[in-house]
């Protein structure tokens, strides 16, 4: 009989690091298909197996080990979403993605995203973090456009930049506190003390870029529509939700004191703010998956609004709509990649019609837009209606009342999405339903968006703090009417001010905007004034070297030349110059020094070196003596 | 552009005065508060829509 607490507590990123390097052993046939059907599987008992432990301990200098292996409930839900979807991802990759190096980055960020979740230390977790930004990158890159070429350029700027403030916040952190594992944490989870100053603000922008904080979002809208479609269905799920999860980790209920009031938890405000932001600009969309881009910056801002409540339920509704998220999101990217591949068409004002010709795809898509909005037996009605009630019960009631709204413009969006997509009457489009391996993981996705919505206690089971999660209702009747009621009147003004809501071809600015303004500026002054500058440098440190080696040449002459042209100037101070003078004196300047010089003994040359080190020697010695 | 800026903010008007209306409410939970607040959100999505719609340039989305 096989122990299964031996194969079980493998850290989960090694499947997929070694299934990426065999790869490309097996060609782009049904061998390939089979291989990653397998990978896929074993991905998700590897993750099933896994025990709360902490395990892969590597020493690497004294008092510091990188810890491979944390596995606490936190982590582990946070696995095993990644698991479902990575499997998920692989299946809908089967059929469209041609090449073995784009599956090999979708492996690898994928593996390195599990690393990261698990990691049981920050130097362990910044290494995948790491490789996570250049794996993601690799899928923006095999799009094989100019645009997508650039995007990826920006998008791994951005994150080179978090990276560093990662790792400057973790290491200045760690000489404050000392403090650099995650194990063990107090009451079963970890987590990770972070003290005041530039560590904590450095921490902080490391994770909000990943995390998408209001200013430090821009890289998501750019990228993310510009990935391949397989890729973009990896990439909506693992850098937001990782970083969501490291923020779970270092800042739950994070405050701030502002004028010597009472601490504000600026974190939870924020999530409040993303998320109407996200929102608003997603309404301006006509491409699709830039338009779910922008969605992701308004759910993630739930997620972070629910982990800076930072009591039990709001860490729990954060991390429920960081599962659900997962599912809805990555589903709606499957639904519009398949758009895409059946009619080559991304734009809003260029789709409709297609809710007869892609009927699967049609109603997948519509279930996450149900489950994105938050409707009643969805999932993401469990999980964001947790984080609402948590903004309630701390007292934030501004709060509460964003994020509803944030639910009425997600809702809003969503109608428009799918209207304009699937029903609105549009005879010229020509499409067939999507390949049945992009339809087998939207239909099992779709199936966990419902069956987690209507039976929510399967998830409550494996959230971080369960029995706070199992004393919530989710379907308390005020809660599910009110709901409802907003709903309703949300879709009716839709229909009533379509006209208002219709897409346009509009180039849409955000605070990228700016930014490339500002990079505009820095390269106009590195490449101006930064230059013109460099180059006055450069002839005065010329002109200062050759001085030095005129001087060097003989040094006695030299010094003639210097005194004679010193004692010249203050003779004569003020009066005018000496047009002939000064012509002799350059005439003479290099004939003096050119004459051979007079050379000392070694034995002069010692003594001279003998006095300067004697003088030291009795300057030191009288600072010594005059020393108190 | 005048018209434009004028009619937003007529409906910005109307909307703050239905956010104020949706706060005094809020602490009650007076019936039917949701299908008010549906109505006030929505305006407010269309004030910022129309607001952002100024900074908008006509043409293809590019980088």
């Amino acid at each position: 009989m096989i122990d299964m607490s031996s194969i079980a507590n493998i850290p989960p990123f090694i499947f997929y690091f070694i299934g990426a390097a065999l790869l490309p052993l097996f060609g782009k046939g049904g061998a390939r298909k089979v291989y990653l059907i397998l990978l896929a599987v074993v991905g998700l008992i590897g993750v099933a197996v896994l025990e709360p432990h902490v395990g892969w301990v590597f020493p690497v200098l004294p008092g510091l080990d990188l810890t491979f292996l944390y596995v606490d409930r936190l982590s582990l839900i946070m696995g095993y979403i990644f698991a479902i979807i990575g499997a998920a991802a692989i299946l809908y990759s089967l059929d469209i993605v041609k090449e073995n190096g784009e599956l090999m980055c979708g492996l690898l960020y994928l593996g390195s995203a599990m690393g990261a979740v698990f990691a049981g230390d920050f130097f362990t977790l910044y290494i995948f973090w790491e490789i996570m930004a250049f794996a993601s990158l690799g899928l923006i890159w095999y799009t094989r456009t100019e645009r997508a070429t650039n995007a990826g350029m920006r998008y791994i700027l951005f994150h080179l930049f978090g990276g560093c403030a990662l790792l400057a916040g973790i290491i200045i952190n760690y000489m404050g506190t000392g403090a650099i594992s995650l194990v063990p944490g107090a009451l079963g989870i970890g987590h990770f003390p972070v003290e005041m100053g530039i560590g904590y603000f450095l921490l902080l922008i490391g994770i909000g870029v990943n995390t998408a904080f209001i200013f430090l979002h821009t890289w998501l809208p750019d990228s993310y529509p510009k990935a391949t479609l397989a890729g973009a269905v990896f990439m909506c799920v693992f850098t937001t939700k990782t970083g969501v999860y490291v923020l779970a980790r270092t800042f739950p209920g994070a405050e701030i004191s502002l004028f010597f009031g009472d601490g504000i938890p600026f974190i939870a405000y924020l999530g409040g703010l993303m998320c109407v932001y996200g929102v608003v600009f997603a309404l301006l969309q006509n491409d699709v998956r830039k338009l779910l881009s922008y969605h992701i910056i308004s759910q993630v801002g739930y997620m972070v609004a629910g982990v800076g409540i930072g009591t039990y339920i709001g860490i729990n509704g954060g991390i429920a709509h960081v599962f659900n998220h997962i599912l809805y999101k990555a589903l709606l990217f499957m639904c519009m990649g398949a758009v895409i591949y059946s009619t080559g068409r991304m734009n809003l004002t260029e789709l409709g019609g297609l809710a007869r010709k892609m009927p699967v795809t049609t109603i997948t898509c519509i279930i996450a837009a149900l489950s994105i909005s938050g409707v009643v037996g969805f999932n993401g009605y469990v999980s964001k209606g947790m984080i609402i009630h948590a903004a309630e019960l701390s007292h934030m009631h501004i709060l509460a009342l964003i994020l509803m709204l944030g639910s009425i413009g997600t809702f809003l969006s969503f109608l428009k999405l799918t209207y304009f997509t699937f029903f609105k009457r549009n005879d010229e489009i020509e499409a067939k339903e999507a390949p049945i391996f992009m339809l087998i993981p939207m239909c099992a996705v779709a199936f966990l968006c419902v069956a987690f919505g209507v039976y929510p206690k399967m998830l409550y089971e494996i959230l971080p703090y369960k029995e706070v999660a199992l004393h919530y209702d989710a379907f308390a009747l005020a809660h599910t009417v009110g709901t409802l009621e907003l709903l309703v009147m949300t879709a009716f003004m839709f229909f009533a001010f379509r006209v208002l809501i219709m897409p346009h071809e509009r180039i849409t600015y955000d605070i990228d905007c700016l930014y490339r303004r500002v990079g505009r500026g820095i390269i106009w002054f590195c490449e101006k004034p930064l230059t013109a500058f460099a180059n006055a440098m450069d002839r005065g440190v010329h002109k200062l070297t050759d001085s030095a080696v005129w001087f060097s040449r003989n040094p006695t002459a030299a010094s003639i030349v210097l005194i004679t042209a010193t004692c010249t100037k203050l003779r004569n101070p003020f009066g005018s110059e000496d047009i002939g003078q000064e012509r002799d004196q350059k005439e003479e300047k290099p004939q003096l020094v050119d004459e051979p010089m007079e050379k000392l003994s070694i034995g002069s040359g010692v003594m001279i070196v003998l006095l300067f080190f004697a003088v030291y020697l009795i300057v030191m010695f009288l600072h010594g003596w005059l020393a108190p | 552009m005048i018209g434009k800026i004028l009619k937003i903010v007529l409906i910005g008007i109307a909307v703050v005065l239905g956010v104020a209306v949706v706060l005094f409410m809020y602490d009650d939970h007076i019936m039917g508060f949701y299908l008010i607040f549906g109505v006030v959100g929505v305006g407010l999505f269309l004030v910022a829509m129309q607001i952002l719609s100024l900074i908008q340039k006509e043409g293809r989305q590019d980088d």
